[in-house]
């Protein structure tokens, strides 16, 4: 046996759940395993929460900046089925009507301040012109590149050979997306804003907003913004 | 509706506690459940578009793995948030009716393949946890057989290389292969 073999070996002993069949199927059934709880104290009381009017639809999302990266990946897929990452939490539910907007209506800004990446925007917007703010809050310039699929099928494609993990992150040798048209492109100097009135047809599109860092392989975090266009 | 209604009742008896499993190998308890629990909330709700058969499995998969994806990511946002607004949330223990390894070993093996690549990781987890066969693999990854062996027997490498470095180190390693 090599010495790989003799790793995987190891790591085939090291599953931390080598027989399904005896977990319980509710987490209740392991009581003993929880983690400590808070108890409710008597004296605490139960307060309703007064209604609100539900707030716009936004997402927002963050991620760290290690010393050494040099870049994000802002996926942004636009068309056909909400399903695109099958199963996450905060994707539309397939079942849910979304609000439509027209396209003239969309306003939609990316914003990046070194720490944050937030899109605020909606999810549904009718095919045409779309305005585009790209604020740009690094100290170097950042190139955002659309990628315009033709159906929803290349993009799971895509989106499923590139898995860019917990942190979103692209490797450095990523390849271009294939079966794309590369659509729009916006350069957005460092500390800058950039506005662009983008004609959108109805499709799927992956947006990669990357930066380079001279020296190291352009670097890509991919965040997850999904809108719809309808023709 | 009542077939539909069987058949979810029957790929649940089949297969929620191989999901559930390998959501708990990915996730800690409480995460676990949750995620195993969306993962057939989502095949009830696609009842219609599941596979037949043999391609069942593969396809909770296939949802069980962008759902944990998905749920680290939230988890990872949640902890940036409090870091940054100064209120760090202490980490969970590991449970220990899912976290068997007590043995150095495991935990040095372990350690070694959370310094892979996450595509490296996966493609283990699936074929010595999962034990799953590299067709059925293939269809969780999108990709060919041929693709899984590779992956697979270049991950072994890294593996190897990873747990050989940290044990001549006695420290922690850069993540091999990956940015800096």
């Amino acid at each position: 046996m090599t010495g790989e073999e003799q790793v995987y070996a190891l790591f085939v002993q090291a599953n931390p759940v080598p027989d399904p069949a005896v977990l319980p199927l509710e987490l209740e059934a392991s009581a003993p395993l929880l983690y400590p709880v808070e108890e409710r104290d008597g004296k605490m009381l139960t307060e309703e929460r007064s209604r609100t009017e539900a707030p716009k639809q936004k997402r927002s999302w963050s991620r760290p900046l290690a010393a050494a990266t040099v870049a994000f990946v802002l996926v942004v897929a636009v068309g056909g089925a909400a399903w695109l990452f099958a199963g996450e939490a905060d994707s539309p539910d397939p079942g849910e009507a979304a609000t439509l907007f027209a396209a003239e209506d969309a306003d939609t800004t990316i914003t990046f301040d070194g720490q944050v990446v937030t899109y605020d925007g909606p999810e549904l917007v009718s095919r045409g012109y779309v305005e585009f703010t790209f604020m740009n809050g690094l100290d170097e310039a950042a190139t955002l590149v659309w990628w315009r699929f033709h159906d929803q099928a290349a993009l799971d494609a895509e989106l499923a050979r590139q898995d860019p993990g917990e942190e979103l992150a692209l490797e450095p040798d990523t390849p271009q997306p294939a079966d794309a048209v590369r659509q729009f492109e916006m350069r957005v100097p460092a500390g800058g804003d950039e506005v662009a009135r983008l004609f959108m047809p109805a499709g799927w599109y992956l947006v990669d907003v990357v930066t380079t860092e001279s020296g190291y392989a352009d670097y890509a975090w991919r965040a997850d913004v999904i809108v719809e266009v309808v023709p | 509706m009542a077939s539909d209604e069987a058949r979810f009742d029957g790929l649940y008896d089949r297969h929620y506690r191989e999901v559930l499993a390998y959501c708990l190998r990915r996730c800690d308890p409480v995460d676990g459940y949750a995620a195993a629990n969306e993962v057939f909330e989502i095949a009830w709700r696609r009842i219609g578009e599941l596979p037949e058969g043999e391609g069942e499995l593969p396809w909770l998969y296939v949802v069980a793995r962008r759902v944990v994806w998905k749920q680290r990511r939230s988890n990872t946002r949640f902890r940036r948030l409090m870091t940054r607004a100064g209120t760090v949330p202490a980490p969970r223990q590991p449970d220990p009716g899912t976290v068997v390894v007590q043995r150095a070993e495991f935990e040095r093996v372990l350690e070694a393949a959370h310094r892979l690549s996450r595509q490296d990781q996966e493609v283990l987890r699936l074929a010595a946890w999962e034990g799953l066969p590299h067709a059925q693999i293939s269809e969780i990854l999108g990709c060919s057989v041929a693709a899984v062996d590779q992956r697979l027997h270049r991950a072994k490498i890294r593996l190897a290389k990873q747990l050989h470095g940290a044990v001549r180190s006695g420290t922690d390693v850069a993540k091999g292969g990956e940015r800096p």
